[in-house]
């Protein structure tokens, strides 16, 4: 599992990427995340939203109510164009951290 | 054993919509969007062995604790929360003035019944424009303070009658409080109508000059108050919309 401040850090990136494969809501959001990190990403579901509604003030995403094919409303995401750019920096800057950490425990890491 | 009602799963999620609405962290938006994920959970949950009422039970948890929830959402609704907190303020400060003018009642009454002991001489001009203006502005007063708070009731698209049934069910401090501000806020007003028509009819110098004086004052006072009052539900009228 991962710390709080390290959930709270990663939301943006994680929403951004997802959203570059299309528009999807709020639940498959969450879902996708769970799939992708195998269960070891748990977000506690409603605060994903106030997140969006900050992404969406900040341009970075856009959203809009449509009705779904089991017949109810949902409201579907997008990313804007200053999202794409947000997601670049944010890329850069997990990488960095990323190779750099690699770049320590690598070729091997120390046991404990 | 009696056998347990059937678990109705539509009323049970309204019951948690309803329980959330009455936080202005969340706007009717964020409910239903909320609602909306709530549903999708429920329904994938279901896929698996899961009951209706597990089901539920397991997606609003995993949807959130309501305190929880209520402090995100607060932060980017901020601006509602606030006007509502000021709105509530105002209302306060109302129902203050009101126990003041009582207040003052009380003591007009006393200075009149005590005046008439001392055989003062009653034979002065009326004062009713400005009596009659006082009494223009305290009603419009209460009249607005019913319409503010029957208002604030009625946000987030719930119905004033099935608010006012489940706060009757389960009598909060906020429908105890309102329904005895109006009870008060009557018989109080049934006083001073009374005070003043014998005001009226017989008006020394003395109670006249004061009579008029405060009635300007209160009539001053409380149009600065509605004003406000007006301005900030205006405000929250307009960002509940945003």
């Amino acid at each position: 599992m991962l710390s709080k401040e390290l959930v709270a850090a990663s939301t943006v990136p994680l929403v951004l990427s997802i959203l570059t494969e299309g528009e999807t809501y709020g639940y498959a959001l969450i879902q996708r995340v769970r799939q992708l990190s195998g269960g070891r990403i748990e977000w506690a579901e409603g605060m994903l939203y106030p997140v969006l509604h900050w992404m969406e003030e900040e341009e970075l995403i856009e959203s809009e109510w449509r009705e779904a094919e089991t017949g109810r409303k949902r409201k579907y995401y997008r990313q804007r164009k200053a999202g794409r750019k947000a997601l670049d920096e944010e890329k850069q800057q997990w990488m960095a951290v990323h190779e750099t950490l690699t770049k320590l425990w690598n070729p091997k890491p120390r046991s404990i | 054993m009696e056998p347990e009602a059937p678990f109705d799963l539509n009323s049970a999620i309204q019951h948690w919509r309803d329980n959330l609405a009455q936080s202005p962290a969340f706007s009717g938006e964020n409910l239903n969007e909320l609602e909306s994920h709530l549903r999708d959970s429920i329904a994938n949950l279901q896929t698996g062995r899961l009951s209706s009422e597990e089901a539920f039970l397991i997606g609003v948890r995993r949807t959130g604790d309501v305190g929880a929830l209520q402090a995100e959402f607060g932060k980017v609704n901020s601006q509602v929360v606030w006007l509502d907190r000021f709105l509530w303020l105002l209302l306060g400060v109302q129902f203050w003035v009101f126990i003041v003018w009582a207040d003052g009642v009380v003591g007009q009454s006393a200075v009149f019944v005590g005046l008439r002991g001392l055989n003062y001489d009653f034979s002065v001009h009326p004062t009713g424009i400005s009596v009659a203006l006082a009494i223009a502005a305290d009603l419009s007063l209460f009249a607005g303070t019913l319409v503010i708070g029957s208002w604030l009731v009625r946000r987030q698209g719930q119905s004033l009658g099935r608010r006012v049934a489940k706060l009757l069910k389960r009598p909060s401090r906020l429908a105890l409080g309102f329904g005895a501000f109006c009870l008060v806020w009557l018989s109080a007003y049934a006083v001073i109508v009374l005070v003043r028509t014998t005001l009226l009819r017989q008006p020394p110098r003395i109670v006249t000059a004061v009579s008029i004086s405060d009635s300007l004052a209160s009539l001053i006072h409380i149009i600065v108050l509605l004003a406000l009052t007006l301005f900030v539900a205006k405000k929250r009228l307009h960002a509940a919309k945003v």
